[in-house]
């Protein structure tokens, strides 16, 4: 009894009440960032227009120069970056928290890649295919690497590093077989167009518009899987214990990520490392409480992408690097880490 | 009151067979323990009882019906189960934890109801972890993370409740603790509970049945009496034991004193 009065006052605040406070700040901090980078979003490139221009071009047009660019290239560039940002982060929590894997996210698992290499064999193969279909065919590409990886695991038995080297190699296969082709028919404009590097340069509305439908439907879904990913993290047997019908449900939740991932990739190209770095940094924080890493892991994955793709521009406003190797450059040390800190706690295991 | 019903089951993977062709019948109400050697397949027994394991023949039946046939949900709602392994997952307190137990009962987009929130403080007060429940799990001592586990199967409200090894990793005083706490709920409310245990004089104090198993085969079947006797313990354990009656509370026990060499060493 002693003991338990002890305990119970010598924390003044409960871990859950102190984890409320730490995503209420994140998310208004993420938010106020998110508004930033918008902004500078919308002011950066080649014609550089000012924050005030930007606020006043928001609420009535004014027929100048900056305008069209406000209205043909920034604003679409940017919504863009918003949604690819939040699809690639939520794709990746869902992927770790179905395979329970802190490694696990779409362009290690190759899915990026997948997608990107459907998408360019069908620039090459039916250069005048409507929009409508860019999404589906990068989801079969996604779809096809995401069970090449699932048969390798089921078939080995690999463990959380493995899984991950796994990836790289159908990433590796996937890239080299993209790379060839556009050497191939380096004459396909449109192939071009679509960076295998990642990148957002030039999205108009119409990308906009083609990739809405199916990332808000996804991300809306999304939200109803805390609970299921929640349970998953339990293991295989408790969440078979607790009526979660695990292989449909996984098969479920893995649908989701593809096709936010292969949606992502249709307009931004397959940038790597955004579902592994959001919200793995995010669970220091909130944890296995996928309810807040889902929110949280949509504003700071928006605001990753329109932070770089903004940053790019500022840099160097008139030639681009692509974002994609921006934040590769960020993601790489953070896979060392994330792979460092996984093998010791295997270690200690 | 729900039964559980396993008719001739076999559970093989490749070449080795964990369950031969076994039957058994669970009696309602009561606590069955099932015991046997290293490797005799309690585990994959209890496992299946719980459709974590599918078997290759036979069926599972709960209260009559196939287990497989049922939709996963709806038995949850009448069997919970605590595996042997289970991760505690990072930056989850205690209440957290036992509220995912009323998953099989709440449904979609329906918000937490009062019998939920009924069903979760009843688990926290019985496993007398009402003091705890603001706290993080990984942040207990093994003893009190294993209360937790229970409040949450509690939570789960079923009248199975399946536990494989719960007293494992716990000190002779937690130990107790744990089968205390089974004997109450089994008490009070005539909940159904079959366990593993590894240690046949504490399974033979708590149970009022035992579930013999060796090699994947039922051996026998019934009251501690009938169970621990010499020559039954002979046959599977390979041990000389002498069995005794506690005098506190008249049940078998044994001791054992030498094992017996197979004999072609």
């Amino acid at each position: 009894m002693l003991e338990k009065a002890v305990l119970t006052t010598s924390i003044p605040r409960s871990a859950a009440q102190m984890r409320q406070y730490y995503f209420w700040g994140l998310l208004f901090v993420g938010l106020g960032l998110l508004v930033f980078a918008i902004l500078l979003s919308l002011a950066s490139g080649p014609i550089h227009i000012s924050f005030s221009h930007v606020l006043s071009l928001l609420e009535s047009r004014d027929g100048s120069v900056e305008d069209l660019v406000f209205h043909t290239s920034r604003l679409p560039r940017t919504f863009v970056a918003l949604l690819a940002g939040a699809a690639f982060a939520v794709a990746g929590v869902i992927m770790q928290g179905v395979t329970r894997n802190p490694l696990a996210c779409p362009s290690l698992l190759g899915i990026n890649q997948g997608a990107a290499l459907s998408m360019i064999l069908m620039l090459l193969l039916l250069p005048n295919i409507t929009t409508v279909f860019f999404v589906p065919t990068a989801f079969l590409g996604g779809l096809a690497a995401a069970v090449l990886i699932y048969g390798m695991t089921t078939i080995a038995g690999l463990s959380t590093l493995q899984l991950a080297l796994a990836g790289i190699i159908v990433n590796a296969l996937f890239h080299a077989v993209s790379r060839a082709l556009l050497i191939l028919y380096p004459t396909s404009a449109q192939a071009v167009m679509f960076n295998i590097m990642g990148s957002l340069a030039g999205r108009t509305w119409q990308e906009f518009h083609w990739v809405l439908p199916w990332i808000a439907v996804c991300l809306f879904l999304s939200f109803f899987l805390h609970r299921p990913l929640t349970i998953f993290a339990l293991g295989q047997e408790k969440a078979i214990g607790l009526g979660v019908s695990a292989r449909a449900m996984q098969c479920f939740c893995m649908l989701i990520a593809v096709i936010l991932a292969a949606a992502a990739v249709s307009v931004a190209g397959p940038i790597p490392f955004m579902g592994l770095m959001v919200p793995s940094a995010l669970r220091y924080v909130v944890g296995n409480h996928y309810k807040q890493l889902m929110i949280l892991s949509m504003v700071y994955g928006a605001l990753l992408l329109t932070l770089s793709d903004a940053l790019i521009r500022v840099m160097n406003p008139v030639v681009e690097i692509p974002v994609g190797l921006v934040v590769a450059l960020m993601g790489g040390p953070f896979f060392v880490f994330m792979a460092r800190a996984q093998t010791k706690e295997e270690a200690t295991c | 009151m729900a039964t559980i019903e396993l008719n001739d089951i076999s559970i093989r993977y490749g070449k080795k067979t964990f369950i031969d062709q076994l039957n058994l019948q669970i009696k309602p109400g009561m606590i069955s323990t099932i015991i046997g050697p290293n490797g005799s397949g309690k585990s994959t027994l209890l496992k299946t009882m719980a459709r974590i394991l599918q078997p290759e023949t036979g069926s599972v039946l709960l209260s009559g019906k196939d287990i497989h046939q049922l939709a996963s949900k709806q038995v949850a709602q009448q069997l919970a189960i605590l595996p042997q392994h289970i991760q505690t997952p990072e930056q989850m307190t205690v209440s957290e934890l036992v509220w995912l137990g009323r998953h099989p009962h709440q449904r979609f987009l329906k918000g937490r109801s009062e019998r939920d929130e009924q069903a979760v403080y009843e688990a926290l007060e019985q496993t007398d972890m009402l003091a705890f429940a603001t706290r993080d799990v990984k942040s207990l001592s093994g003893g009190q993370q294993q209360r937790a586990w229970i409040a949450m199967a509690l939570a789960q409200d079923t009248p199975c409740l399946l536990l494989d090894e719960p007293t494992t990793f716990l000190d002779m005083a937690h130990q107790l603790d744990v089968l205390e706490l089974l004997k109450k709920l089994n008490r009070t409310q005539q909940k159904t509970i079959v366990m593993v245990l590894h240690d046949i004089n504490l399974a033979a104090r708590y149970s009022d049945e035992l579930i013999l198993l060796s090699n994947g085969m039922l051996m026998a079947q019934g009251t501690p009496q009938d169970i621990l006797t010499e020559t039954l313990l002979y046959q599977i354990f390979n041990i000389n034991v002498r069995v005794l009656a506690d005098p506190q509370t008249n049940t078998p026990y044994f001791i054992p004193y030498t094992r017996m060499m197979d004999e072609e060493y």
